[in-house]
């Protein structure tokens, strides 16, 4: 809990809710020394008066002060909502634990009878047990505690089923912490923010429910004062007088208000939710040159052009933080020629999904993505607007994503998937997307295509399921593909088989490629050239051939030397130490230079920049110098 | 697929009888006694037992248990203690009063939550969806027996635009029948179209963070497109577990509700016969309930089916 301070920062619903809940606590305490009048006993002689001096919220049919009575009802619903919470946490909180903790078949018959309860109208059970019980407020409110119990107990015991596999609670099951230790130590903190929400949103739930089994004549009895019941006598004379109607409206709403207002501050702080998504990923905007860099060669370094990229940078909001933008990609410039297979590398967090995505325009909002100039096809994409980098998307651009079983929706069939592209965009009719659609099955080598049409995409295995993603990618003809780890997340079986299909389509179609992988491997049997990304930047790009057997910056170096080899060696295996610094933690010099062996005090200060060389790039303040890049040793 | 339903159809039948069970002895622990009722203020006890063998409550609970069962199995569902009328016949008359305001409210409350949950999802954390949101916690906290009167006093009684009291059979004109169940909809749509409203928007959020959104963009396919055919589908399951809730919600609701607007629903039927301690109709309020809940759930649950097709293989 000693968090909480600084996940409310910020949030001020929560100590003006929590404040005004506060202050209605104390009246409720108070209400002897606060209420103006004897809430029970009225003046007959002046009923039903609109507010005045005297009476500031006027007097109800039997001459009773209005305000005084909302007093005594605070108190009431209150207590009322207390006892109704407290019997619910009581019950369903330990059951809750021990269930989710101990699972089986007790958990079983519990978890089915309480979704029995849950789906019987609440207000029926309750006036069901009050049947046994006898109408009065707390009886009756203990009865709403035990139907809270249930939904206590169901929320308690998923969230110790989840927790119960993080690893601080396996572990401390292995280290031989007792059951009592792991439920209260482990389990109970991981519960409460989940448990807080919903027992302030009971609060409010429960001042209604009482003042529904008031208004009914279940809960209090008259002439006490609740909220509930002050409705139903106002109801009475309602037509005459609807005044008194009124007060005990607005008392049970501001009530709950609060009270929900704070459960939502509480779950606001406790989990931070998504607000941007890709539909409103936005185009790039054009970027003034920046003087401070040197600039780009313009000449493109590939024979003919299709893709070429100046400047791009892909910013995003710091979480929690109004106002602040953390770079993830700055000042990123690459060609893509015509036919061309380009691989883009680099570790985790590089930033290489960012820039194929931002090239697509699927950046998610709100990031904002910006360049000098993208030019696709000889048109110029900085600038444009969300309509012209959908239309590409439609026909020029193809996307193939990490993990096919993610990326096709779980709702429909394949063949659905497939043939909308080909319907809504390009106009065919239902008959011919789906012939369209099992040509393109056939090519990409699944068996039985129309039959796999109306299959959904769980009954596809990973390959499978990311030739359907490649078909889907290639049926618009697009010129350029864009392969995000196209895969990584398959068996290593079929990674092959994948590759040589992508190789294959790319030989038959003559589009280009952009293939993004961490796979050495791929980018030595793929591509014609490599880009390398390290901390949201190019540290190097040129001819595969040239890059892989002379690496001119360190970090490629790095990246090739800790490829594990099928050769004698002691000693650790290389690596490049250390990881990559997040996005915005970059520092001051060369990205690289705390986890480079070759760094010089130089390379902490100032920015690098790109240095062009012979058929390539490289982003080292010592690109000149004769270093021994390859040695092993420098890589222990 | 059939199987799945006949299953569930099948599994309907123990859950009435437990439920039917437990509510039956549960109605026998009442210390409500209805001689008391009937005999008014102060009788002998002479007089008590007279009417306790009078009404047949003189016997074992088990031996009651099972007249009543037995009657229900063919229909029958007992009659009031002190009406007389047939159990049947009472509930007949009340539960369209209680399922016209019911599936009115959930009416109201998709009209009012479905496109305000899916305003503010489109617009997650900026000011639309700030605005929206406020609007939907603000309504989700007013009572719904509180808005009644307030609907009463004004479209009824101020306006005169639709009727203060009572409910017209839809057999009896579909007009009067509308105009009757109108604003105890809506007094029971609002703060249930509250929560319909957080869920949608709850989940249609999630749903577009999911990777399958983005290739639906990757296709080319329009915002609209992505939303309304893929998105709002995805996002249906969530929805549906919610509205089924509200549904019981909603028959519950209804009984302060029509107590409003004087209906003679469920719940009145139900809370007299409470007060007064009347076994039969109780237990045939219950069981009556129970039933129509558990259709409702069965629809529901073959609603996932349709949304989530990996239900439909397991």
């Amino acid at each position: 809990m000693s968090v909480l301070p600084r996940r409310l920062r910020g949030r001020a619903v929560i100590p003006v809710a929590g404040g005004f809940l506060l202050l209605l606590i104390l009246v409720a305490f108070a209400a002897p020394l606060v209420a103006p009048h004897d809430p029970t006993t009225g003046d007959l002689m002046r009923p039903a008066q609109l507010p005045s001096g005297q009476h500031w919220l006027g007097t109800d049919s039997l001459g009773r002060d209005v305000l005084s009575r909302i007093v005594y009802g605070a108190r009431v619903a209150l207590l009322a909502a207390l006892v109704a919470v407290g019997v619910a946490v009581v019950i369903g909180l330990p059951a809750g634990l021990v269930l989710g903790y101990r699972g089986g078949w007790a958990d079983r018959i519990v978890l089915r009878a309480a979704e029995g309860v849950n789906a019987m109208p609440f207000l029926l059970v309750a006036i069901t047990f009050i049947a046994v019980l006898g109408p009065g407020l707390f009886k009756s409110m203990a009865v709403v505690g035990v139907v809270y119990a249930v939904m206590v107990l169901r929320l308690v015991r998923g969230e110790t089923l989840a927790a119960r596999e993080e690893l601080y609670v396996t572990g401390a099951v292995v280290a031989g912490a007792s059951t009592a230790r792991i439920l209260w130590r482990h389990l109970l903190p991981a519960v409460a923010p989940s448990l807080i929400v919903l027992v302030t949103t009971m609060f409010a739930t429960s001042i209604v429910a009482e003042a529904t089994l008031s208004y009914l004549g279940l809960g209090t009895q008259p002439p006490d004062a609740s909220w509930g019941n002050m409705l139903a006598d106002a109801q009475q004379t309602a037509f005459a007088h609807w005044f008194p109607a009124i007060p005990p409206g607005v008392a049970i709403l501001v009530t709950v208000l609060a009270f929900n207002l704070l459960g939502d501050g509480l779950r606001d702080a406790f989990a931070r939710e998504a607000t941007g998504s890709v539909l409103d990923a936005r185009p790039p905007a054009v970027t003034e040159p920046d003087p401070s860099l040197p600039d780009e060669p313009s000449t493109p370094d590939a024979p003919d052009t299709l893709v070429a990229v100046r400047g791009l940078s892909v910013s995003f909001p710091a979480p929690g933080e109004r106002g602040r933008w953390v770079p993830a990609v700055t000042d990123v410039s690459f060609d893509i020629g015509r036919g061309e297979v380009v691989s883009l590398v680099g570790e985790s967090g590089s930033g290489k999904s960012v820039t194929a995505m931002a090239l697509a325009g699927l950046v998610p909002a709100p990031a904002v993505v910006e360049a000098r100039s993208i030019t696709f096809d000889g048109r110029e994409l900085a600038g444009t607007d969300a309509r012209t980098m959908r239309t590409l998307r439609a026909g020029s651009i193809g996307v193939v994503f990490q993990d096919p079983l993610k990326a096709l929706n779980p709702a429909f069939t394949v063949g659905t998937q497939l043939t909308e592209g080909l319907r809504v965009v390009h106009g065919m009719s239902t008959q011919d997307a789906r012939r369209a659609a099992a040509e393109w099955l056939d090519r990409v080598r699944i068996p039985d295509a129309t039959h796999r049409l109306r299959q959904y995409p769980h009954e596809f295995s990973g390959g499978m399921a990311q030739r359907v993603m490649i078909a889907m990618a290639l049926s618009a003809e697009p010129a350029l593909l864009i392969a995000d780890e196209p895969t990584t997340a398959l068996d290593v079986t079929v990674q092959g088989e994948i590759l040589d299909l992508l190789r294959e389509l790319q030989e038959q179609t003559g589009m280009s490629l952009l293939i993004i992988t961490h796979d050495q491997g791929v980018v030595a049997d793929l591509a014609e050239r490599v880009l390398v990304m390290y901390a949201g930047e190019l540290v190097e790009r040129g001819r595969v051939a040239d890059v892989l057997t002379g690496p001119r910056h360190p970090y490629t170096a790095g990246l090739i030397a800790s490829v594990p080899r099928n050769r004698r060696r002691t000693g650790p295996l290389p690596r490049v130490r250390g990881v990559v610094p997040a996005a915005g933690r970059w520092g001051e010099g060369c990205r690289f230079h705390d986890r480079c062996p070759f760094a010089l005090p130089a390379c902490a200060t100032g920015t690098v920049a790109l240095h062009t060389l012979d058929g390539g790039a490289s982003r080292c303040l010592r690109t000149g110098d004769d270093l021994a890049l390859a040695d092993p040793a420098v890589w222990r | 697929m059939l199987r799945v339903v006949l299953t569930r159809i099948l599994l309907v039948v123990p859950l009435i009888i437990v439920v039917s069970t437990v509510a039956f002895f549960l109605g026998a622990l009442s210390p409500i006694d209805p001689a008391d009722s009937i005999l008014g203020p102060d009788p002998t006890q002479a007089q008590v037992d007279a009417v306790h063998a009078q009404l047949g409550l003189d016997r074992p609970v088990t031996t009651q248990f099972f007249e009543w069962a037995g009657g229900a199995v063919t229909g029958d569902l007992g009659a009031s203690l002190f009406s007389h009328e047939p159990v049947t016949d009472l509930l007949a008359r009340a539960l369209p009063v209680t399922l016209s305001l019911t599936l009115g409210g959930l009416l109201i409350s998709l009209l009012l939550g479905l496109p305000v949950g899916i305003f503010s999802a489109l617009r997650a954390g900026r000011l639309g969806d700030r605005i929206a949101t406020g609007a939907v916690t603000f309504w989700q906290a007013v009572p719904n027996f509180w808005l009644a009167l307030l609907l009463i006093l004004f479209f009824a009684v101020n306006l005169g635009w639709f009727p203060a009291v009572g409910y017209t059979p839809i057999s009896e004109g579909v007009g009067d029948w509308l105009r009757g169940i109108t604003l105890p909809s809506l007094a029971l749509g609002v703060s249930a179209g509250a929560v319909v409203a957080r869920q949608t928007r709850s989940a249609l959020i999630g749903v577009l963070q999911q990777e399958y959104v983005r290739t639906a963009m990757a296709q080319g396919l329009s915002r609209r497109r992505v939303v309304g055919k893929y998105a709002l589908r995805n996002a249906a399951v969530p929805v549906v577990t919610v509205v089924a809730f509200e549904v019981a919600g909603l028959f519950g609701g209804s009984i302060v509700v029509e107590r409003m607007f004087s209906m003679r629903g469920f719940g009145t039927v139900a809370i007299d016969a409470v007060l007064r301690r009347d076994p039969d109709v109780v237990q045939g309020v219950i069981v009556v309930a129970a039933a129509v809940m558990l259709v409702v759930q069965l629809l529901l649950d073959l609603s996932y089916a349709w949304f989530n097709p990996k239900v439909r293989l397991s």
